[in-house]
């Protein structure tokens, strides 16, 4: 990240923020989307998360930690859209029913299903911790900094967080078996 | 079994599908925005221990503080006191505005609403053009005057009365079979009903219920200042209002809103099909709400 363009939008240049923005916004809808499973939670979280970045900018003491800062901002924004899809969403969501089947490794439609059933029961505090760390490849220390918890519950919740999706994996895998045995 | 190594396998690429987001639309809303959302400057309060005063002095300084708070009071707090025989004051905005969000545009083809952990069944159906998505509800005109919608809830419990809802969450539970909630929806106070008929949605046996917000509702005089009907699978009921925070987007009522509501058993699994128009809907978007739920098929 560019801390000149941090510290001028630190000030209150917006011509720097815009640029900012524009550099963190897809990754930042990605890491939402991923964290919130809805397009249109992750939307809303990555923009209430933009502009807070850009309200409490001045507060920020070290510029060079701003990554880490900002994805915090981010995540809570997170929650807060994740409480919202508690009470009003329905549990059902809304795919292209055409979308084509992948070709890798993992991409059964039985194997995403399952994983995103389980990835769903977690709780917003180990999904996150599972996308900073399998998807933005972060360290565990630096998501625990990130999230402002200490490394060892860091530890904990993608210990259990993997467990589960582990246990979604394998009732999938026990249930064709079943079938395969009928 | 998995293994530890398959499943992060498994997982890293599962979160690395689908990488085409573009954040366009979120950035022009937060750059709109800018102009108006003043940041948050840091005000420092300098600690500093006063030197110490004689009982006068403080008494004075006491009695100093009592006189600016009722001169603050009197400016503040009695209605009329401000700005008498003056200009009228331009109406400041408030500090944040925050933009509404808009649902997102559905291209006219067929989609499913996904099962998640709700359900053992998937619901397919086909959209024409000109309908949106927010929170997994298809509508049109959303938030309009004309607005059609559907969405699909697996309910777990209801509320007797749905504007005064903080206290009368069923207890017992609503019952699990299809007439258990119909009877509760048709039971619910000051909620005008139509009787229960048989129809079928997707291939399996509905019953069909038609419920009105009465048009006289002033739904701000409800609990929170919101209108709530049921609870489905993992909503919480809270009465408390500080731990509501409603998205306006997202709230499902107003005053004269007819719902009709569609309750299946699937394989053993009730599912609510709901539906609503509000009196100025038009015939097309009637029209064309009906077509996508007579489109509507059901994958166990």
């Amino acid at each position: 990240m560019d801390t000149d363009l941090v510290v001028r939008a630190q000030h209150g240049d917006r011509e720097a923020y815009a640029v900012l923005a524009t550099e963190i916004a897809d990754r930042f809808l990605a890491v939402a989307r991923r964290i919130l499973r809805d397009i249109d939670l992750a939307e809303d979280a990555t923009q209430q998360a933009l502009l807070s970045i850009w309200q409490d900018l001045p507060q920020l003491r070290d510029t060079a930690r701003f990554d880490a800062w900002s994805y915090r901002l981010l995540v809570r924004a997170c929650y807060a859209e994740g409480r919202k899809e508690r009470r009003w969403a329905p549990n059902l969501h809304l795919l292209p029913a055409d979308e084509p089947t992948r070709g890798d490794g993992m991409s059964s439609v039985a194997d995403r299903d399952q994983l995103e059933r389980g990835f769903r029961r977690l709780t917003i505090d180990h999904r996150a911790v599972v996308v900073m760390h399998h998807y933005l490849d972060m360290p565990l220390d630096r998501v625990a900094e990130t999230l402002g918890i200490p490394v060892g519950t860091a530890q904990s919740r993608l210990h259990y967080a993997m467990r589960g999706l582990r246990a979604a994996l394998d009732a999938d895998a026990r249930s064709t078996t079943q079938e395969v045995a009928r | 079994m998995s293994t530890d190594r398959d499943t992060t396998r498994i997982v890293r690429s599962w979160l690395r599908t689908d990488e085409h987001e573009s954040a366009d639309r979120v950035l022009d809303a937060v750059l709109d925005q800018l102009d108006t959302t003043p940041q948050r400057r840091v005000t420092w309060w300098p600690v500093r221990r006063f030197p110490e005063m004689n009982t006068t002095v403080k008494l004075a300084l006491a009695a100093a503080a009592v006189v600016v708070a009722a001169l603050l009071g009197i400016r503040f707090l009695v209605p009329g006191s401000q700005n008498v025989g003056g200009p009228a004051e331009t109406p400041t905005p408030s500090a944040t505005p925050v933009a509404f969000p808009q649902p997102t545009a559905l291209a006219p083809g067929t989609y499913f609403w996904d099962v998640g952990t709700a359900s053992p069944v998937r619901f397919a159906f086909t959209v024409p053009d000109g309908w949106t998505n927010r929170n997994d509800i298809i509508r049109k005109d959303h938030g309009g005057s004309g607005e059609v919608a559907l969405g699909v809830w697996i309910v777990t419990n209801t509320y007797a009365d749905p504007c005064q809802w903080r206290e009368s969450l069923l207890d017992p539970p609503v019952g699990p079979t299809v007439e258990d909630l119909a009877t509760a929806l048709l039971d619910q106070v000051g909620r005008n009903a139509s009787p229960p008929t048989d129809v079928a949605v997707g291939g399996y046996p509905a019953t069909r219920i038609e419920l009105s917000v009465p048009a006289d509702l002033d739904i701000a005089t409800c609990d929170n200042g919101y209108y709530r009907d049921w609870l489905q699978e993992g909503e919480l009921h809270s009465r408390n209002p500080d731990l509501d925070s409603v998205d306006p987007s997202n709230v499902l009522f107003r005053s004269g809103q007819v719902n009709v509501v569609y309750i299946l058993d699937v394989e053993g699994a009730r599912i609510v099909v709901n539906t609503w128009h509000m009196p100025g809907s038009s015939e097309a978007n009637l029209a064309e709400l009906e077509a996508i739920l007579s489109s509507v098929s059901i994958e166990p």
